[in-house]
């Protein structure tokens, strides 16, 4: 009698979950697709299979990026439709937000369950390269008609160690965003250096807007205090004879005085009034706005914010883009921002997912898509998003080739120590130091 | 005893009193879905509406059409569903022997085991139960969902189970006992029938948990095919722009069912949960 | 079978009943727990092979780590302002509902509603009621003259902490409302009406005779919030995922970032073990603590 008991409750456990994974669905729709992975395996292409058509029954994996509903989802589905109508693959897309992108990527890495291909952040590639998870795409890429269109700097961006482990799908800099009105009815030339922001005391009681800002949390804090940096002639882990990198802050008393410099910018900043006492808390979705609203009359952003021309259109008329302030007789820099695309080396379609990263990177592709960010020299628009942009006279710089999870936390933490917990700029620094040299230990890339 | 006046003013006072509860309770939801139909002009603009001229559906068909929500709430429902259904069954089973033969030395300590494992957190056991489910190749399927919110339901479900048979009368199954009838069939022919209540707010217990759960959805799946609903919310927070309507208007798609379940079943679930409550 | 005897009969009969129920546990739980216990003691990454043997480095690494005494001072306050604020407003909801009077189905339906929400909905409708610039709580606080400029709620650190026990208290408290409730509807009516009688008023019938009912559910519900407030991972991860600058990071924030974020495991189970012991510690006096009062009960 109990025995019946077990069987049915073991019955009903193994049908529900044999339903479960025995589930397909499939409404034919580009995103609905599709099979497990590796689930091609053995099925082969259908008889009737068009000459040219060569990636019939396979299927390519790829994990995306885009913000779900935006225009840039629309265009992309509609170009991975299209690429599947051409080739013949099936692309099987997966849409994260970045963070999930990179904790995906590593946990699926050490599962030894990576897609075919996924769109990533500059950030990535030193970490995946030292992982030895890329796919080496060197010979690919050279044998590429197109691949004059992308300049030196791109290409030196998507390299480690001379090879080419990433295909480019966005690039972007960031510039000085200007309400040119703003200054112009204060009689006020618009800043140049450091200096010139810092002179701006009073500004606020004078006219009722801060002349500038900053980004004191978020993703973008790290990036504009690496260029910050960079202004002043230290970098955030330098690469040292042995090939490793580490930061020489703290045994190098000039870099240290030179990164505490940067830091007294910023509290300068808050102690003459010259950005909002509240932008220490703000990330960029605060800063962007505020100055799309007008509150700001300058901050440093990128070329996004002509998403929100149409929301704010009046107020952002004036706009116009320079070089990022720098110090007196320093040099201007700005953050360069080329976004990767990666092949892995567990790939098992690593074919057909180069062929999709080219046709990705390839012309149509960019104008539908990154028209106002494209890697490629010969895409582009006329608007300042795009043009502008390209104009500024600043070298672009980008991080350390290094895993960044780390160190990025590490950046935005010292910022908060000098503006939330009353360090001195001295102390930050030398904080910073250690604490991305620690960083860099963890994941064994500090040079000894 | 009260004069009249003063129970008077009591009486206002207490529904006063509620009415400001009730809005604090609801309003974010009347905000959700404001946010949802206001047109993108109203969203961003310094002085927010509490009403909207203009209502728009186009957040919802981008939610839905656009971003394949379709989908993600299929995926939830039937990883609900099933979670739900597996949940009931073990813990009606649990719940009985809880419930009848709490003498038995095992049944003690399956009492306190119990107890015990829902002070585990889930994000405690988040790296071994990825590692698990990954040797079993269960990432990537909705296996791996299912079984997680199982687990995470099986205590507290069989405490509100075992609370309800606390009181049916013994005798019953005693009579029919005697009569030759076995466990399965008292089970299924007297118990089940007399359980429905208790069923459907232990049942819409595991529902609503499975629904609403987010960490294991974002770790667990990293396939399309297979994601949930809450871990597809975050999709509209972009990296450089945040899509509030788009995001309003989903959470309202994520609300939506299990608010409407409650409401028709909420006399049933209230007082199993109660009763679970108390127990667990 | 009609052999065995009716003892033994029993005892299989309830080995059966709950094995599908531990299987799930011991699988799903127990083993990953012993896992958490293991791994404490030994190097291991989520995304390198094991380096073996740690010994207490892992503990040490912990107990190094310069924000580990504010993340416990954080869990806290976290869980001791939710929990207190949950058990007030579920205990004045309570006795607003305990009574007859029209419209009380429907505003205990309204009431319980918080609860049913997704956490990633609560939080991200917070969220956007909070916003600086387009939120409707600073629209309305400015309106009404009370903050004079808008109110980083989330994002500045002074307020982060008690805002998110605000948002976790508004999310909770119904559940102590139903639970009160029902222990209320059990308080006969008979004892009530004798003590007014007696001309007690309503504030000491309160205080000498519902309130004492009560003891044994609320000892069951504020030592499992206690519990389940410590240990949540997802609604703080959601609204400010610990931060600013670590203002509202709890001890599972912390546990997450060691395992997903340095993807150190072995310091991460250390955390867990550390943090398990301690909830272990608070359950064992529950346990004790209730076996005494349903004792009393019988």
């Amino acid at each position: 009698m109990k025995k019946r008991w077990i069987s049915i409750a073991a019955l009903t456990l193994a049908v529900s979950l044999t339903a479960c994974s025995g589930n397909s669905s499939g409404t034919g729709s580009a995103q609905d697709s599709g099979s497990n992975l590796g689930g091609q395996a053995g099925s082969s292409p259908p008889a009737q299979t068009e000459a040219g058509k060569r990636g019939e029954g396979q299927t390519i994996e790829i994990w995306t990026q885009w913000t779900a509903g935006s225009d840039k989802e629309t265009y992309s589905l509609e170009m991975i439709k299209k690429f599947e109508e051409e080739t013949g693959y099936k692309v099987n897309y997966t849409n994260f937000t970045y963070e999930m992108l990179h904790e995906k990527i590593l946990t699926a890495a050490a599962g030894g369950n990576v897609p075919d291909c996924a769109y990533g952040l500059p950030e990535y590639i030193g970490e995946f390269y030292n992982m030895g998870i890329l796919e080496d795409l060197t010979d690919a890429f050279n044998s590429w008609e197109e691949k004059d269109v992308f300049s030196e700097s791109v290409v030196k961006a998507m390299s480690m160690d001379g090879k080419v482990v990433a295909i480019p799908n966005e690039m972007s800099v960031r510039g000085y965003l200007v309400h040119s009105g703003a200054f112009e009815e204060a009689g006020l030339e618009v800043p140049k250096t450091w200096e010139d922001l810092t002179a701006l005391e009073g500004h606020y009681e004078k006219y009722g807007n801060y002349p500038f800002e900053i980004t004191g949390t978020s993703t973008r804090a790290p990036q504009e205090l690496l260029v910050y940096l960079a202004q002043c002639g230290v970098e955030i882990a330098s690469l040292q004879e042995d090939g490793l990198y580490r930061n020489t802050w703290n045994e190098n008393p000039k870099q240290l005085a030179d990164a505490a410099r940067v830091f007294q910018f910023y509290k300068d900043l808050f102690d003459k009034g010259i950005v909002n006492p509240s932008a220490k808390n703000w990330s960029w979705e605060e800063t962007d706005d505020n100055f799309c609203t007008g509150l700001v009359a300058s901050h440093v952003s990128g070329n996004w914010l002509r998403n929100k021309e149409g929301q704010y259109g009046e107020t952002m008329e004036d706009v116009s883009v320079y070089a990022i302030p720098y110090p007196e007789g320093s040099k201007p820099y700005t953050y360069m921002e080329c976004k990767p695309m990666f092949v892995f080396k567990d790939s098992k379609n690593k074919e057909g997912a180069i062929e999709l990263m080219k046709a990705i990177a390839g012309k149509e592709w960019q104008e539908k898509v990154w028209a106002y960010g494209s890697p490629r020299s010969d895409v582009y628009t006329e608007s300042i998003w795009s043009k502008g942009f390209s104009e500024i006279e600043a070298e672009g710089i980008s991080f350390p080739p290094v895993t960044l999870a780390g160190v990025t936390q590490a950046m935005s933490d010292a910022i908060a120590k000098v503006l939330q917990e009353g360090k001195s700029p001295e102390e930050a620094a030398s904080w910073l130091s250690d604490a991305v040299n620690a960083s860099l230990a963890d994941t064994g890339e500090l040079s000894k | 005893m009260l004069s009249r006046k003063k129970r008077l003013f009591i009486q206002v006072v207490s529904y006063l009193l509620l009415i400001l509860f009730t809005l604090i309770c609801v309003f974010p939801f009347y905000w959700m879905v404001l946010s949802a139909i206001k047109p993108d002009s109203e969203i961003r603009s310094a002085v927010p509406s509490l009403v909207t001229a203009m209502p728009t559906g186009k957040n919802f068909s981008k939610v839905l059409f656009t971003a394949g929500f379709l989908k993600y709430i299929k995926n939830s429902f039937f990883v609900s569903l099933v979670a739900c259904f597996i949940s009931m069954v073990i813990a009606v089973m649990a719940g009985y022997a809880f419930s009848r033969y709490y003498k038995e030395r095992l049944i003690k300590l399956s009492n306190f085991a119990m107890l015990m494992s829902q002070m585990i957190p889930g994000v405690l056991l988040l790296v071994p139960l990825y590692m698990i489910m990954r040797n079993l190749g269960f990432l990537e399927s909705y296996i791996s969902l299912i079984l997680s919110y199982t687990t995470f339901v099986i205590p507290l479900c069989t405490f509100m189970m075992s609370s309800f048979f606390d009181t049916i009368p013994i005798t019953l199954e005693e009579a029919a006992e005697i009569d030759g009838t076995n466990k399965l069939q008292i089970m299924l022919k007297i118990i089940l029938p007399v359980s429905v209540p208790s069923l459907v707010s232990t049942g819409l217990y595991a529902f609503i948990q499975a629904w609403n759960e987010f960490m294991f959805g974002y770790i667990f799946i990293s396939t399309d095919k297979y994601r949930t609903l809450t871990p597809a919310i975050m999709l509209f927070k972009g990296s450089n722009v945040i899509d509030w309507g788009g995001l309003m208007a989903a959470s309202v798609v994520a609300v939506l069912p299990v608010t409407c379940l409650f409401l028709f079943m909420q006399k049933y679930f209230l007082s199993g949960l109660m009763s679970g409550s108390v127990k667990g | 079978m009609g052999k065995m005897s009716r003892g033994r009969r029993k005892k299989f009969t309830a080995v059966i009943m709950v094995a599908p129920a531990l299987i799930f546990l011991v699988a799903l739980k127990g083993y990953p727990l012993l896992k958490v216990v293991h791994d404490a003691f030994f190097k291991v990454n989520l995304i390198k092979p094991s380096e073996g043997f740690a010994g207490i480095q892992n503990f040490e690494l912990i107990f190094a780590d310069e924000r580990f005494q504010q993340t416990v001072l954080n869990t806290i306050i976290y869980t001791a302002g939710s929990v207190l604020g949950e058990y007030l407003l579920g205990m004045i909801t309570a006795i607003l509902l305990n009574r007859e009077f029209k419209g009380r189905a429907f505003f205990r339906t309204m009431i319980f509603i918080p609860w049913l929400v997704p956490i990633i909905v609560a939080g991200m409708t917070w969220d956007w009621m909070l916003n600086t610039e387009f939120g409707i709580v600073n629209y309305l606080l400015q309106a009404a003259h009370i903050t004079k400029g808008p109110v980083d709620f989330l994002g500045d650190a002074r307020y982060a902490m008690p805002t998110v026990i605000l948002i976790n208290i508004w999310r909770s408290f119904p559940y102590y409302t139903i639970s009160f409730l029902s222990a209320m509807q059990s308080i006969s009516s008979d004892l009530l009406e004798a003590a007014a009688i007696d001309g007690a008023g309503v504030i000491k019938r309160f205080f000498y005779i519902t309130l004492p009912q009560l003891k044994s559910v609320s000892l069951v519900i504020v030592f499992m919030h206690i519990i389940w407030t410590a240990i949540n991972f997802d609604f703080i991860w959601i609204l400010t995922e610990g931060g600013p600058n670590y203002a509202t990071q709890t001890l599972p924030i912390m546990i997450y970032r060691y395992s997903m974020k340095k993807f150190n495991v072995g310091a991460a189970s250390a955390l867990s073990s550390m943090m398990f012991m301690v909830m272990s510690l608070i359950f064992i006096i529950y346990y004790r603590q209730r076996t005494k009062i349903s004792e009393s009960l019988e």
